[in-house]
């Protein structure tokens, strides 16, 4: 017992953090702490939910009025949701930025991929469940989109349905996905963490060792970073809650579902709007299925693609093109909100482009350098 | 800002919709029981309207949604409860001043209305001079009335108001000082003590 007190401790006091980690290495901590935060308030909601199509709007709009603080933990739920997100995003991009899938940490970047994929399909399911106008149209796009994949996609989106169209018994299954998906999350996050206490963190500055002198217990002023992130973020939540809750959610997700009116602009909530403005722009369906894929699959192939040091990149071009590929999808973020033209297609399609360039660079390097090797030598 | 300046509006608000909207609108997120927030004690509120028990929400006044289609140009009256949240007030306040004085009827019985986009609506005009009756010293006009109708549905769309109004500073305080508190923590102190020493001490 006594063992295993000492190895706790000495793993979260003695846990070895790199000198010059900054804000973005807090992410982690602040992600768990949310993610706690969302399991809690959700599990509170979800007491009073009624998962059928009559009953689902009203009653989360009663359980507002009914219970004390009831609107206060349900908007703290939704506004948790984009708190979430952004982290994660953020936490992508620091994974991406400072190479910490590199070598030995292939599995950490692995899980972690899992969790992005699995809290991705969280914030859908979760989003349907309200049974407004705009969930129940993200349904049916989504669902429709499901079913136009070739071969599995009609069996998928009839498990997915429990029925032909979106109705009863899909607001049901929705809700057990909502409800059991976040555990199996936790397992991922349990082996996340344990992978990265074992492997060790990487730091800003490149090629430098968990054993080396440039890096420091975890105790004194790291947690003190870790923790102010959490006050921030929940800062911004509760600003986001008490000063202007009507800025997460749109209009269209105060009118109930109905099925006999489609309404004009439906818009998804802003974390799924480089996905949306994809949709939006490719005409035909399957080109717009593949590049979603490909959009979500890409973050798992990093490892792979960017496998070897290579010959033409320094570690500062190198970041230079992570932040270009992040500000594309920032742009495709942008655009998702505007209207469709033509333009706004074309730029969008450019933004697609331009992000799969980034993974597309290691490929093209080390086919130019094998011509410019083999240039003498045969006829190439 | 407090709402309880607005509590006579909210009041006489009331009156314009159980006299008048209750007669084809729904709530359903509304009950009398809400109304000892305003001040009425339980028989008061029990007392105004007569169709409904103090717990029941307000329900469709139609046997189902078909017959509210047909008595209503094949138009389902909406639920008011949540309508200012997805319609502006000048929104509003335009429908129901937008009848003119003179009614105009379409080929498929539609009203004609100036506040509207389309300039249709299959709402009949609802408000007149003096028909709401109540207690109150305002005036009885179009505008006032609309106007105490708005006031009452933006209360009932969000009766937390006042509750969240004044948490905000609270939490959003707590909240600042403790992580300015923490901050403090990290500032390194770089005048470190140099360490004692017999030559130091001067012995």
């Amino acid at each position: 017992m006594i063992d295993l007190i000492k190895t706790i401790t000495s793993h979260l006091i003695k846990f070895q953090v790199p000198k010059h980690a900054n804000w973005l290495y807090t992410t982690g901590f602040s992600l768990i702490f949310i993610f706690m935060l969302q399991i809690a308030s959700g599990i509170s909601i979800a007491v009073h939910y009624k998962p059928s199509t009559r009953l689902a709007f009203l009653s989360i709009h009663r359980t507002e009025r009914l219970f004390k603080y009831g609107w206060l933990v349900r908007n703290l739920h939704v506004c948790g949701s984009s708190a979430l997100f952004l982290l994660l995003y953020l936490h992508i991009f620091k994974g991406i930025y400072y190479k910490s899938y590199y070598g030995s940490k292939k599995i950490l970047w692995l899980t972690g991929s899992i969790i992005h994929l699995i809290i991705i399909l969280i914030g859908f399911f979760g989003s349907v469940l309200s049974w407004s106008q705009m969930s129940y149209w993200a349904a049916v796009v989504i669902t429709n989109f499901v079913g136009s994949i070739p071969i599995i996609g009609k069996f998928l989106r009839l498990i997915l349905l429990g029925g032909y169209t979106v109705g009863d018994s899909t607001l049901r299954r929705f809700f057990v996905f909502h409800c059991i998906f976040p555990f199996i999350c936790l397992i991922f996050i349990m082996v996340h963490l344990l992978l990265v206490h074992i492997k060790g963190q990487t730091s800003p500055i490149p090629n430098r060792l968990p054993i080396s002198n440039s890096f420091e217990d975890m105790y004194p002023n790291f947690i003190a970073k870790d923790i102010i992130a959490c006050i921030i973020m929940l800062f911004i939540m509760y600003v986001l809650c008490l000063i202007c809750p009507n800025i997460i959610l749109n209009k269209l997700s105060y009118i109930p579902a109905d099925y006999y009116s489609t309404p004009t602009n439906i818009e998804p909530e802003w974390y799924f709007l480089p996905y949306y403005s994809i949709l939006k722009t490719f005409e035909s369906k399957m080109l717009g299925i593949t590049s979603i894929t490909l959009l979500l699959f890409s973050l798992i192939f990093i490892p792979y693609i960017y496998k070897i040091e290579l010959p033409n990149i320094t570690t500062r071009t190198y970041r230079l093109h992570t932040i270009t590929a992040f500000i594309s999808l920032i742009l495709l973020g942008l655009i998702g909100k505007c209207r469709y033209t033509k333009l706004i297609s074309r730029l969008s399609k450019a933004c697609v482009l331009w992000y799969f360039g980034f993974f597309s660079l290691p490929l093209i390097i080390r086919i130019t350098s094998f011509i410019n090797k083999n240039y003498r030598k045969n006829w190439i | 800002m407090d709402i309880s300046f607005k509590i006579s509006q909210i009041k006489r608000g009331f009156d314009v919709f159980r006299q008048i909207c209750i007669n084809c609108h729904s709530l359903k997120l509304f009950k009398l029981m809400d109304l000892l927030k305003l001040g009425y004690t339980h028989k008061q509120a029990a007392l105004l309207v007569k169709k409904y028990r103090l717990i029941d929400y307000f329900k469709l006044p139609y046997k189902s949604a078909i017959q509210a289609r047909r008595f209503n140009n094949g138009a389902l009256p909406p639920d008011l409860s949540l309508v200012t949240k997805y319609r502006t007030f000048q929104w509003i306040y335009d429908l129901l001043t937008g009848y003119g004085n003179t009614l105009i009827r379409n080929k498929s019985n539609l009203y004609q209305n100036k506040g509207l986009e389309q300039g249709w609506t299959a709402m009949r005009p609802p408000l007149a001079y003096g028909c709401v009756k109540s207690n109150s010293y305002a005036p009885h006009s179009i505008h006032q009335y609309s106007r105490d109708v708005i006031g009452f549905l933006d209360w009932v769309s969000e009766p937390w108001l006042t509750i969240r109004q004044r948490l905000t500073i609270p939490i959003l305080s707590s909240l600042f000082i403790t992580g300015l508190m923490l901050t403090n923590s990290l500032i390194k102190n770089n005048n470190k003590p140099s360490e004692i020493t017999s030559e130091n001490l001067n012995v």
